[in-house]
C-alpha cells in the first residue's frame, strides 16, 4: 500500500537532506502508531472498567427510558406548573455540550487556529454523541412519543394538518436535526483519510475490510486531497452559522414564551456563549483523561489546554454578564412579575441551584486568570468539572422559572423522582458508552492533520512557490 | 397540494373477506363485538318501559339527551333537579328551574357529584347473609321470619324520609307491633332544632330571605356552605351583592373556624365558639342600648370592639332589613338570644321565615339510639344509615354485637352493612321512586332514571315487602306490587295528572310562614371554657358533608373550601396555635375529648380563632367507601358539634397533606417587599365612591374601570394582525367576584359534564389535579384574621392565546368564534402550552388516569358521551363547554333561528348557586357579556401581558362599614385591601 500521503508529496522533491526526511518519516510513523495504538491493542483493564461503568449507566438510561414510555410522564416529578423538568434540562445541557465540537472544528478551522488540530476530532465526536444523547430527551418527554416521532415532522397527511411553524419546538426539530446531520457529515469527511490510514495499518482481514469500506476507497491522491480540502472547508462554512443558530433556536423555546424568567431577549447570545462554555469545559474534562491514558501528552499539550482554558474564561465572563444583565433588566423593566421571577430565582425554592450555578459558572472560572492554574492539570480539572455542573444547573434554574410564574395560586415546587435521576445519570452512561467505543475503533486525533502540523512536515524556506 | 398527492377515495380497496381477515381486522371485529355488548348493556331502564331500540319511543332518539324532573333526596334539604339522560343512562344533574327552593335551577356540589355514587363500582351487588350471596326472596323470608316472632324491633333511618315512606313505615309498625322507629343523623342540627322548638313553640326550622337583608350577622353559621338550605341562602345573599346598588348588603361573621361563609364576610371576627353565648348576650344587650357588657367581653376575649360597635350601629340602623343566624353547634342560649335579636330587628317575615316540619324531622339523640340497642331488641333494621362508623361517642359496633338479628340496607358494604346479619343492597336515589317534603306545603317527587344497576332495591321496597309478608291481610297492600304502586296510590292522581306531576317534579305551594314571635326561654348559660382546653369543632365538611359522601371520590378530591386540603380531614388551627404547640403542616396532634383520643394531622389555617381547632366528621372510613377507605381520621369518638378538648403535640412522621393551592398571598414575595400583582382585585366602598365621582381616563383615552385605577395601566401594542371576530359569535364569560362564595358547585358540575378524572391524593400532592376550574383563594392582612378573596380560575380563551403559538403540532387552535380549542387526538403532549399559560389552567394527563381507574365497565356509563374521554399524554382544559355551544347552535340551525344570547349555558354557570357566572356572545350589542365588560368593576386578569383573555372578572367591593373603611384619598394602587403580607 501507499505510504502516508504527506510523505509522498514531500518525497517527490527531496530538497531536504535524507536524514531529516528519514527522521520526519519516523516521526510521522510514530504519530500514526501513537494515535492508533488504542485501536490496535487489546482493551486495557482501565478501558474495560470504564466501559463497564458506562454500560451500567446506559442500561439505567434504557430502563428509565422504556419505563417512561410504558407508564407515562407521571413517573417523573413534573406537574402542572412545572411541565418541563429534568428532561428538557438534560436536552439543553447535552445540546450545549455539543457546541464545542463544531466550534473547534469549524470556526477555529476557518480562523486557521492550528492549535485546534489535536482536539478537533475528539471534540467533534463528543459533539455527535452529545447530540445523539440530547435527541433522546425531546422524544421521551412528550406524552405520546409514538405520535410525536412523526407528527413533529412536516409530512403530508390525509388530514391536511400541518405542523405549526410558529412553535419554537418545531424550530428545534429543524435546528437540531440539521445540526446533527451536518455535524455527522463534517465529522465523517474529516475521518476519511484517517480511516484509510487505519485500513493501511490493519493486520486482520475483517479490520481491513471494515476500515476499507468506511474509508470509501481513499487513495490519498492529490486530486482526492483537493476535493477533500474543499469539502472540508465547505462543511466548516456550513457548520459555522449552525453553531450560532442551534442554541439560539433552543433558547427560543424559552425566550418566545410569556413566562417571566423565560421571556428575555438576551437568551440567544447568552445560550450560545453558555453552550460554548459548557462544551469547552466538557472537552477539557474528557481530553485531560484521554491524553493521559492514551499517552498523547505530546500531541495534546499544555499549550492546547491553556488556550482552551482561555476560551472557558472568556465565555464564563459572557455568561456572568448575562446573569447580571438579566437581573438588571428585571429590575429596570419595573414589571412586578419579572422582578419577582429573578428575585425568586436567586432566593426562592431553587435559590440553592442558582448559588451553584453562579459559583460554578462565574466565580470559580475566574481562577483561570492565573497562568499557573491554566497550565496545571490538578488546578484546572476541578474548575472544568465545576463548569459542567454549573451549566447543568443553569438550565435547571431557567426551567424552574415555571414553578412560580404569574398566579401564586398555582405555584408548586418540582421534586425529581428516581426516574429523573436515572435518566440524568443514564444519559452520561449512554454518552460515555459511545465515546469509549469511539476511542477504541476510531482515531481520536485527526492523524492527517496532526501530521501536517508536525514539526518539519510543512516545507520551509524560500523555494516554495 | 397534499390532496392531489394522497388518494382520498381509493376504489381499489376491497372489503376484507373472512378468510383473508388480517390480525388488524380481527382485532377491530373483536372490539366492535365488545362495544356492542357494552352498548346494549348501557341501555338500562325501568323494566316496565323497556323496549327494543328498533321500536323506540318517539321521544327517545339515540344520542340525544332527555331531561327528567326529579327531587334530590340525598341531602338535608330536597332540591328540585333535572336529570339529563342519554340512551337510558343518567349523565348529568342540573337544578330544576322554578322549583320552590332553587327557582333558578341551581345545584349544590353534592348534587353534581351524586352521579359518582350511582355508578360506584363499590356498590353492594347482592343480598348477603353471613358473607354468602343469597337471593332477595331468601333475604325477605329470613327477615320476615325474624320479625314475626320479635317483640322488640328497631328501625333506624335518616330523618329525611318522604311522606310516602313515612306512611309506609306507619303500616310497617302496625304490622310489627313491637317496632320502634328512630331517625338517626350523625351530625344534624338537632340541638338547634330542639332549641327552636322551645323558642318558637313548634318543630321547624328558621328559613332565610336574605334578598331582603342589608345587614347579615352570622354567629358560626356556615349558611353559604354547609348549614341549612344553602341554595336559598346563596341565592338571596348573591342578590344583594351588587356594589353601588341600594341593597348592597354587609355580612358580619363571628366564627371560630374558617368557613366559606367567613371567607365571604365583609367583617369577620374570630370568636371561640364556647364564648359565643357571651357574644350573643352582649349583642342583644347592646341592641337594647347597653353596650357595657359587650365592651367588657370584647376586651376580655380580644374581639375587635370597633367591628362590634359598627355591627350594633348597622343592625340598629337596618331594622327590618337585618338578620342574625347562629350555627347548629352553638349552645341553646345563643339561639335564644339570636331569636330575641331577630325579633328586635323585625326580621320576621322580611329577612327570616319559618318552615314547620314534622317532629320526626328532628333526629334522635345518638345516646338514645345507643340506649335502644342496649335495651336488647331482637331485630334491628338499618336503612341508609351507618352508625357503626359515624355514631358520635361510643363504640356502636360493639354494642350491636349483642343484637341477634341486624338487617342493614345500604348502597355499599359500609361498616354497618358489613356488621349486619343480613346485608341488603339498596337502590340508589336515581333508581328509586320517592317523594319528599321540600318545604312546608310543597312535596317533591323523585322518579327513577335507570333500573337498579346492581340488583339493589330501594329501602321503601324492602319495608313494603316485609310489611306484606307480616300483614298478608292488609287489603290495600295486597294489590300493591311495589313502592312505586304504593306511592302512586297514595298520591291518588289520575294517570294524566300523575304524568303532569312527574314532569313538574313537585306539587303544592310554599307556605313561606313568617317567623313566629319567640318565647323567652331561660336556657342554661354555657359554662366558661376550662383553662388549657381548646374548642374542637367537629364540623360538616363542605364537600363530603357528614360523611354520607365519604366514598365519593369526586367530592374527596374537591378541596376543602378554605385550606384546600383534599383526601383528608385535618386539624385546622391558627398558625399561632400551631407555633405554640410546636407543630407545622403535616405534624400530628392528639385531640382528647369526652374520654376519647384521636390523632390528627395539622394544617395551620389563618383566620381560625386561636383556641379553636376545626376538623371534619365522616372521614376514616374502613369499609365500603372505595377510594375513601383509609382516607382521614374518624373523629366520631370525640362526640359531635363543639367539644372541649385537650390538644397536644403527638409524635410520628410528617404526614403527607395534599393541597390544590399552597400560596394564599397574591402579593407573595421572597423578600419582605410584597409584590403587588393585582390578580384578584378588591376595594372598599369609599374607594369605589371616590372613583365614581371622578372617573379617570386611561392611556387610550377611554375611561378606566375601577380595577384599572388600582394598577399601572399600560397602552398595549398588538404586533400580530388583528383577527376580525365581529361576524358570528364571539363567546365570552364573566365572573362576579362579589357573588362567588367558593362553594365548588361549578367545579363538580364541570367534572360531571366534562368527564374529568380524579387522580388521587399522591398525584394531587405532586401537583397534578385535573379540575378545569378552580377556586383560587387569596388571603391578605393579619394571619389572625385575613381578608379573603375568592377567584374562580379557568381557561381564559385568550384572543392572543400564548398556548396556541407554541404547540408544534397545532393541537390547540382558535376557532372563528373565539374559542381556544384543544384537539385531543392531535396532541402529542409536549406540555409547552401548559408552561406558557399565564393562568396555569391547562391540565396534563401524566398517566392513563381514566384507564387505570376504570376498574369496572359500569364506570364507563357515567361518562358524558358528548365529551371525549382523554387518554394518557394529552393536555386538556376548559372548553367553555363547547358541546353545549354546539348543541344549542344545531338546535337553532334546525329551527332556522339565531342563537339567542344566554341560550348557551355552561355547566359551571348552570350550577352556580349565586349566579356569579355569566356566559354569552360578546358580539351581541347590549348582551350579557358586553354588559358585564362595560361595568365599571370589570377587568381582565393579567391583561397587561396582552394575551387578551375572554373571561371578565368583576372586582370585589368588600362592603366595609363606613366607620371601618380604611381607604384614604390618594391611597392609590391598593389592589388588595389590607396591605400587610398574608400569613404564609
Amino acid at each position: 500500500m501507499n505510504p502516508p500521503p504527506p510523505d509522498s508529496s514531500t518525497l517527490e522533491e527531496p530538497v531536504v537532506d535524507s536524514s531529516r526526511a528519514a527522521k520526519l518519516q519516523a516521526d510521522l510513523r510514530k504519530l500514526d502508531a501513537d494515535i492508533q495504538a488504542p485501536m490496535e491493542s487489546f482493551p486495557t483493564q482501565r478501558w474495560l472498567g470504564a466501559f463497564g461503568l458506562a454500560q451500567i449507566g446506559a442500561v439505567i438510561f434504557l430502563i428509565t427510558f422504556v419505563y417512561t414510555i410504558a407508564r407515562g410522564i407521571g413517573v417523573w416529578g413534573n406537574n402542572n406548573p412545572v411541565g418541563w423538568g429534568f428532561a428538557i434540562t438534560n436536552f439543553v445541557f447535552w445540546i450545549g455540550i455539543g457546541h464545542a465540537g463544531t466550534l473547534i472544528s469549524a470556526i477555529l478551522y476557518l480562523l486557521r487556529q492550528k492549535w485546534r488540530t489535536p482536539i478537533a476530532r475528539f471534540a467533534e465526536a463528543m459533539t455527535i454523541f452529545a447530540v445523539i444523547v440530547a435527541l433522546q430527551f425531546p422524544l421521551v418527554h412528550t406524552g405520546r412519543p409514538w405520535l410525536a416521532a412523526y407528527w413533529l415532522l412536516p409530512l403530508p397527511n390525509a388530514n391536511n394538518i400541518w405542523v405549526n411553524f410558529r412553535s419554537p419546538l418545531l424550530w428545534d426539530v429543524f435546528a437540531v436535526s440539521t445540526y446533527a446531520l451536518v455535524s455527522i457529515m463534517f465529522w465523517y469527511t474529516g475521518l476519511i483519510p484517517d480511516l484509510a490510514a487505519a485500513r493501511d495499518r490493519a493486520q486482520h482481514r475483517v479490520r481491513k475490510l471494515v476500515y476499507g469500506i468506511l474509508s470509501l476507497g481513499w487513495k490519498g491522491s492529490n486530486r482526492a486531497w483537493q476535493h477533500y480540502e474543499k469539502a472540508y472547508l465547505l462543511f466548516a462554512g456550513l457548520s459555522t452559522p449552525l453553531v450560532l443558530s442551534v442554541h439560539s433556536v433552543v433558547s427560543f423555546d424559552f425566550a418566545t414564551s410569556v413566562i417571566p424568567g423565560w421571556h428575555t431577549t438576551i437568551f440567544p447570545p447568552y445560550f450560545v456563549a453558555g453552550a460554548v462554555f459548557s462544551g469547552f469545559a466538557m472537552v477539557a474534562t474528557l481530553i485531560i483523561i484521554m491524553r493521559k491514558y492514551f499517552k498523547l501528552q505530546h500531541v495534546i499539550t499544555l499549550d492546547h489546554l491553556d488556550l482552551m482554558n482561555r476560551i472557558v474564561l472568556v465565555t464564563s465572563l459572557m455568561v456572568g454578564y448575562a446573569y447580571m444583565m438579566e437581573l438588571f433588566i428585571a429590575w429596570y423593566s419595573g414589571v412586578v412579575f419579572e422582578r419577582f421571577a429573578f428575585m425568586n430565582r436567586a432566593m426562592g425554592s431553587y435559590g440553592w441551584a442558582y448559588a451553584i450555578m453562579v459559583t460554578c459558572n462565574v466565580i470559580l472560572p475566574q481562577l483561570l486568570w492565573f497562568k499557573k492554574i491554566r497550565r496545571t492539570i490538578k488546578f484546572m480539572y476541578p474548575i472544568v468539572i465545576a463548569v459542567n455542573i454549573g451549566m447543568w444547573f443553569e438550565r435547571f434554574v431557567i426551567i424552574m422559572a415555571l414553578h412560580r410564574d404569574y398566579l401564586p395560586s398555582s405555584w408548586h415546587d418540582f421534586t425529581p423522582t428516581w426516574v429523573d435521576y436515572g435518566m440524568l445519570i443514564g444519559s452520561f452512561g449512554l454518552f460515555f458508552t459511545l465515546l469509549l467505543l469511539f476511542c477504541r475503533f476510531l482515531p481520536t486525533v485527526a492523524i492527517a492533520e496532526a501530521k501536517m502540523d508536525a514539526p518539519g512536515a510543512q516545507p520551509t524556506g524560500g523555494h516554495h512557490e | 397540494m397534499i390532496s392531489n398527492e394522497v388518494p382520498i377515495h381509493d376504489d381499489h380497496v376491497d372489503p376484507p373477506s373472512a378468510a383473508a381477515m388480517s390480525r388488524r381486522t380481527a382485532m377491530k371485529m373483536f372490539s366492535l363485538t365488545a362495544m356492542m355488548g357494552m352498548v346494549s348493556g348501557c341501555i338500562r331502564k325501568p323494566t316496565r318501559h323497556i323496549v327494543a331500540m328498533h321500536d323506540r319511543p318517539e321521544y327517545q332518539q339515540p344520542g340525544m339527551p332527555l331531561y327528567y324532573a326529579s327531587t334530590w333526596t340525598e341531602g338535608s334539604h330536597p332540591y328540585g333537579m333535572l336529570i339529563k339522560q342519554i340512551d337510558g343512562r343518567p349523565i348529568k344533574i342540573e337544578g330544576l328551574e322554578g322549583h320552590p327552593l332553587n327557582p333558578n335551577g341551581k345545584s349544590t356540589a353534592q348534587m353534581q357529584a351524586s352521579l359518582f355514587g350511582l355508578y360506584d363500582p363499590e356498590r353492594l351487588r347482592s343480598p348477603q347473609q353471613g358473607g354468602q350471596d343469597i337471593t332477595w326472596p331468601e333475604a325477605d323470608k329470613a327477615v320476615a321470619d325474624a320479625l314475626r316472632g320479635a317483640r322488640r324491633v328497631l328501625v333506624v333511618t335518616r330523618t329525611t324520609l318522604g311522606p310516602s315512606e313515612q306512611a309506609l313505615l306507619a303500616r310497617f309498625r302496625k304490622a310489627v307491633p313491637g317496632a320502634q322507629h328512630m331517625a338517626y343523623e350523625p351530625a344534624q342540627d338537632r340541638d338547634r332544632r330542639l332549641a327552636w322548638q322551645q323558642i318558637y313553640g313548634a318543630a321547624g326550622e328558621v328559613t332565610t330571605k336574605l334578598e331582603n337583608a342589608k345587614v347579615v350577622l352570622s354567629l358560626d353559621a356556615d349558611f353559604l356552605g354547609t348549614d341549612g338550605d344553602t341554595l336559598t341562602n346563596a341565592r338571596g345573599f348573591a342578590e344583594t351583592r351588587v356594589p353601588g346598588a341600594a341593597n348592597f348588603s354587609r355580612l358580619y361573621v363571628a366564627e371560630g373556624g374558617m368557613t366559606g361563609t367567613g371567607s365571604s364576610a365583609d367583617h369577620r371576627i374570630p370568636v371561640r365558639p364556647s364564648t359565643s353565648a357571651e357574644l350573643a348576650a352582649g349583642l342583644l344587650a347592646a341592641l337594647g342600648g347597653s353596650s357595657a357588657a359587650l365592651s367588657a367581653s370584647a376586651t376580655k376575649h380580644g374581639w375587635d370592639a370597633k367591628v362590634l360597635q359598627a355591627l350594633v350601629k348597622d343592625l340598629n340602623a337596618n331594622k327590618g332589613k337585618a338578620a342574625v343566624l347562629a350555627g347548629p353547634h352553638l349552645p341553646a342560649a345563643v339561639h335564644g338570644a339570636v331569636a330575641q335579636m331577630n325579633a328586635m330587628l323585625g326580621a320576621s317575615g322580611t329577612t327570616l321565615g319559618w318552615n314547620a316540619t314534622p317532629a320526626a324531622a328532628i333526629a334522635s339523640a345518638p345516646a338514645d339510639l345507643a340506649k335502644a340497642i342496649a335495651a336488647g331488641p331482637e331485630v334491628v333494621i338499618f336503612l341508609g344509615v351507618n352508625p357503626v362508623h359515624d355514631m358520635p361517642g361510643a363504640d356502636f359496633g360493639k354494642a350491636l354485637e349483642a343484637v341477634p338479628m341486624v338487617v342493614a340496607q345500604g348502597l355499599t358494604a359500609d361498616e354497618t352493612v358489613s356488621a349486619a346479619t343480613i346485608a341488603l343492597p339498596a337502590a340508589h336515589a336515581y333508581e328509586s321512586w320517592n317523594d319528599a317534603t321540600v318545604t312546608d306545603g310543597v312535596t317533591g317527587i323523585a322518579q327513577p332514571m335507570v333500573a337498579p344497576l346492581f340488583g339493589g332495591r330501594q329501602d321503601a321496597d324492602s319495608l313494603l315487602a316485609w310489611t306484606k309478608a307480616l300483614a298478608p291481610d292488609d287489603g290495600a297492600l295486597k294489590a300493591t306490587k311495589d313502592f312505586h304502586g304504593f306511592l302512586q296510590a297514595r298520591w291518588g292522581l289520575a294517570q294524566d295528572k300523575w304524568e303532569a306531576l312527574l314532569r313538574k317534579g313537585y306539587a303544592g305551594t310554599a307556605k313561606n310562614a313568617a317567623l313566629p314571635a319567640p318565647r323567652e326561654v331561660a336556657f342554661p348559660a354555657p359554662a366558661a371554657p376550662a383553662a388549657g382546653t381548646h374548642d374542637v369543632v367537629l364540623a360538616l365538611h363542605p364537600q363530603t358533608v357528614d360523611g354520607r359522601f365519604g366514598g365519593n371520590a369526586w367530592l374527596l378530591e374537591t378541596p376543602e373550601s378554605c385550606n384546600k386540603v383534599v383526601w383528608d380531614n385535618v386539624a385546622a388551627m391558627a398558625p399561632a396555635t400551631a407555633r405554640a404547640l410546636g407543630v407545622s403542616e403535616g405534624d400530628w396532634v392528639t385531640v382528647e375529648a369526652n374520654g376519647a383520643s384521636v390523632k390528627l394531622p395539622v394544617v395551620p389555617q389563618p383566620g381560625v380563632q386561636k383556641d379553636t381547632i376545626v376538623t371534619h366528621v365522616g372521614y376514616g372510613r374502613t369499609q365500603g367507601a372505595g377510594h375513601g377507605v383509609g382516607v382521614g381520621v374518624n373523629v366520631a369518638p370525640l362526640g359531635s358539634g363543639v367539644v372541649a378538648g385537650k390538644v397536644s403535640k403527638a409524635g410520628g412522621d410528617k404526614y403527607l397533606i395534599a393541597k390544590t393551592q399552597h400560596v394564599f398571598d397574591q402579593n407573595a414575595s421572597v423578600t419582605d417587599q410584597p409584590m403587588e400583582r393585582h390578580i384578584a382585585i378588591s376595594g372598599t366602598p369609599k374607594a369605589y365612591e371616590a372613583y365614581r365621582k371622578d372617573v379617570p381616563d386611561g392611556p387610550d383615552g377611554k375611561p378606566l374601570s375601577f380595577p384599572d385605577t388600582q394598577k399601572h395601566k399600560l397602552a398595549l401594542t398588538q404586533i400580530d394582525p388583528e383577527v376580525d371576530y365581529s361576524k358570528g359569535h364571539k363567546w365570552g364569560l364573566a365572573i362576579d367576584l362579589n357573588k362567588c362564595t367558593g362553594c365548588h358547585a361549578c367545579l363538580l358540575a364541570c367534572q360531571s359534564e366534562n368527564n374529568i378524572v380524579i387522580v388521587g391524593k399522591e398525584e394531587v400532592a405532586v401537583g397534578r389535579d385535573m379540575s378545569w376550574i378552580r377556586i383560587d383563594r387569596y388571603e391578605a392582612g393579619p394571619e389572625e384574621n385575613p381578608n379573603i378573596l375568592l377567584q374562580p380560575m379557568l381557561c381564559q380563551h385568550c384572543d392572543n392565546a400564548p398556548c396556541e403559538t407554541v404547540c408544534p403540532v397545532n393541537a390547540t387552535a382558535h376557532t372563528p368564534e373565539g374559542l381556544n380549542d384543544q384537539i385531543y387526538n392531535r396532541c402529542v403532549g409536549t406540555r409547552y402550552c401548559g408552561n406558557n399559560c399565564p393562568y396555569k389552567v391547562r391540565r396534563f394527563n401524566f398517566f392513563n388516569y381514566t384507564g387505570e381507574q376504570t376498574t369496572d365497565p359500569v364506570q364507563e356509563l357515567r361518562a358524558n358521551p358528548h365529551v371525549t374521554v382523554r387518554t394518557r399524554g394529552v393536555m386538556e382544559k376548559c372548553t367553555f363547554c363547547v358541546q353545549r355551544i354546539n348543541a344549542v347552535k344545531f338546535e337553532a340551525a334546525n329551527k332556522h333561528v339565531d342563537v339567542e344570547d344566554g341560550a348557551v349555558v355552561t355547566a359551571c354557570q348552570q350550577a352556580c348557586p349565586s349566579d356569579a357566572i355569566v356566559f354569552g356572545d360578546a358580539n351581541v350589542k347590549g348582551g350579557l357579556i358586553e354588559t358585564a365588560r362595560g361595568g365599571d368593576l370589570a377587568y381582565h386578569v393579567l391583561e397587561e401581558i396582552n394575551v387578551r383573555p375572554n373571561v371578565t372578572y368583576g372586582a370585589r367591593i368588600r362592603n366595609a362599614h363606613p366607620d371601618l373603611d380604611d381607604w384614604k384619598p390618594g391611597a392609590h394602587g391598593h389592589g388588595h385591601d389590607g396591605d400587610k403580607k398574608g400569613g404564609h
